[in-house]
């Protein structure tokens, strides 16, 4: 592509208008489909966004980390307690909105991934993966030892910040039993979900309680439900006439997927320039021979640490937007199966591909439909269709890793290869 | 000029070198030989500072080069071609001789990258194709002039024969003399394949289990028949 034009910051301009014209496409798409679609989009753009940071860090620079679901939490945590608690910004003094908390966020990711990145270049292949895998059990479990700020394990409930003339300032947040207000439809109701309804990654990828879609069109508080899908009542549940808050036209789905894209696409621009850039090469150099990288002139300690604080940001802004579309935080959220479903996803779409994130993402989001679908059809009990995915994931994962290392875009890659006759491309 | 004066290296109990002492001046080819053991490789991954010296130093044109980061050291102006040329695969021709020069200005990187392909016109044909599609002999080139991009004072060259067949080895041999020769850097090479390198060096320097048993004109190095049967086996 940049061969094409070689005038300084090409590279920066065509990758610029790429993530530009796929936003505007996307965007395009989340606007024409229904609220499901809406949630799924959310999901996948999430994961994503995640994900691209995987591919930098796992692929990219080497590092395997069982743990990026506990830098997600990182992000999703900073997001909700700095949305909740702060109303103007500190020493600017100017109000807050979410996308103050979404920049704490992001400078909290690249902080924690600065720590433990420096912990980690010390360390390879398993006792690295060691390492995460105690992040992504004991950063969520954080949340725990401090129940007053950080909600403990029941986790915090947050107001989406709603885009009136933009991205308006959080509520005060209202906590309320789930009984009669929850349908009032106003914005600062929520319901508080009860202990085993807590919102587990799970349960909002097989999102068997979701509301049908024509219940939750043009419902502006289907949020409610969005947070607590264990709630079985709530499908089907009249909530027409709520719209006296805002415009009943708004659907917090379509925004939600909008601003998760729009997340995505940022950080897909931030990783393009990175990855394809000198900085690619410098990951890619360390992790296929350090020894050759150090006589090189490159520091192979700081590209790994490098390379952990740029995951550790998207994870964290992964997070930020997790947190708003569930419209809460928990450990629950945040869990190991959450770290280790972005490995999966992205050994599955290519680990070494900015696209491969991508179909990652869709592929977290699709499988457990897709099993949910069998199983409506095959008629298999409850605890068949909650661990078939798991299990599906791990078959694939092992296939994979035999037949084709490269995953989905590393195959299709070689494939091209094969047929045009010429050796394969880097990324 | 490269000198290293008194240099031990130990890993743990064991001394891997010895007091060992060498000077390389520019626009010279210093060849260190020795069997499997003797510190070659020590020697080379110590003075790019990939191991840290117990005593001793190392310096380049006066400046103390030794207990430095090896990125430092490249920034200083010595270049390792590490055993097993070791480029990066995935990446191609051109990007691996990129790697070499990172951290200097573009314009100047231009220019050494032009001069490396002058050097070395294989790597100028191959420049898009990676670099794991390479043979042996190009991926040493490849590995020697993504060293050369650092545009270094001194150049250490661990076993470039490693893996070769013998015509390769002359070639890449004769090419590390005309870069002695024409660009006035000073070349430190260490080899197990004795008698092609002592051919081409200026200087031979015999190593044996960390300590340098002879030092002197190649030429009279190769023809000392003792001291080939003794340290060189053959």
């Amino acid at each position: 592509m940049t061969s094409l034009l070689r005038f300084p910051g090409a590279r920066l301009v065509s990758h610029a208008a790429f993530v530009i014209i796929i936003w505007f496409l996307v965007m395009r798409l989340n606007d024409s489909v229904d609220p499901l679609a809406n949630y799924y989009i959310a999901l996948v753009a999430m994961y994503a966004t995640a994900m691209f940071g995987m591919v930098i860090l796992v692929g990219l620079s080497g590092q395997v980390s069982l743990g990026n679901g506990a830098l997600m939490a990182v992000g999703g945590y900073v997001f909700a307690v700095t949305s909740l608690h702060w109303q103007t910004v500190p020493i600017l003094g100017v109000p807050w909105n979410g996308w103050w908390s979404m920049v704490f966020a992001a400078v909290g990711g690249i902080v924690v991934g600065l720590l433990i990145g420096g912990i980690a270049a010390r360390l390879r292949g398993p006792y690295l993966a060691g390492l995460t895998l105690g992040l992504a059990v004991g950063v969520p479990a954080i949340a725990n030892r401090f129940p007053e700020l950080l909600g403990g394990e029941s986790g915090l409930m947050l107001t989406v910040p709603y885009p009136e003339g933009g991205y308006a300032p959080v509520e005060e947040e209202v906590f309320v039993d789930s009984s009669a207000d929850t349908l009032s439809g106003d914005a600062s109701t929520m319901a508080v979900p009860s202990a085993d309804a807590a919102v587990s990654p799970d349960d909002m990828l097989t999102m068997d309680n979701f509301p049908t879609t024509d219940a939750s069109a043009a419902v502006p508080s289907v949020d409610a439900s969005v947070i607590d899908p264990g709630a079985t009542d709530m499908s089907g549940v009249d909530l027409s006439g709520t719209g006296d808050l805002i415009d009943a036209s708004f659907i917090i789905e379509r925004w939600q997927a909008g601003l998760a894209i729009t997340v995505a696409c940022i950080a897909a621009f931030i990783a393009l320039n990175l990855v394809r850039g000198r900085q690619g090469r410098v990951w890619r150099a360390v992790r296929d021979d350090s020894v050759a990288a150090a006589v090189a002139g490159i520091s192979p300690a700081k590209a790994k640490v490098s390379a952990f604080a740029v995951s550790s940001l998207f994870a964290a802004l992964a997070g930020a937007v997790f947190a708003q579309i569930l419209s809460y935080v928990g450990p629950g959220a945040f869990g190991l199966g959450l770290s280790l479903s972005l490995l999966v996803g992205v050994v599955l779409g290519g680990r070494s591909s900015l696209l491969g994130a991508v179909i990652g993402g869709l592929l977290l989001v699709w499988l457990p439909e897709f099993v949910l679908s069998l199983s409506e059809k095959g008629g298999w009990g409850d605890q068949i269709t909650n661990n078939a995915p798991n299990l599906i994931y791990g078959l694939l994962v092992v296939l994979v890793v035999l037949l084709a290392p490269g995953g989905i875009v590393g195959s299709v890659q070689m494939l091209i290869a094969k047929v045009t006759r010429r050796a394969p491309k880097g990324v | 000029m490269l000198s290293i004066t008194d240099l031990t290296v130990s890993y743990g109990p064991v001394e891997a070198l010895n007091g060992v002492t060498i000077s390389v001046p520019r626009g010279e080819v210093t060849a260190v030989i020795g069997a499997n053991g003797a510190g070659k490789s020590t020697l080379m991954r110590t003075l790019a500072g990939l191991v840290t010296p117990a005593a001793g130093q190392a310096t380049l044109d006066g400046e103390i080069i030794t207990r430095k980061r090896p990125e430092d050291i490249v920034r200083m102006g010595v270049a390792l071609v590490p055993e097993g040329r070791s480029t990066i695969p995935e990446l191609t021709v051109e990007e691996n001789l990129r790697l070499g020069g990172l951290w200097r200005q573009k314009s100047d990187r231009r220019t050494t990258q032009a001069e490396v392909f002058d050097l070395f016109p294989v790597l100028a044909e191959r420049q898009r194709m990676r670099a794991d599609t390479l043979s042996g002999g190009e991926r040493q080139q490849l590995a020697i002039g993504r060293a050369l991009m650092s545009n270094p004072k001194c150049l250490l060259l661990d076993e470039p024969s490693l893996g070769l067949a013998p015509l390769i080895v002359t070639q890449i041999l004769h090419l590390v003399r005309r870069l002695a020769d024409e660009t006035r850097i000073a070349v430190l090479l260490v080899e197990q394949n004795a008698v092609t390198a002592l051919r081409m060096a200026d200087t031979g320097v015999v190593l044996n289990l960390g300590r340098i048993v002879q030092t002197g004109p190649a030429p009279a190095i190769a023809s000392d028949e003792k001291l080939r049967h003794a340290y060189l086996g053959y």
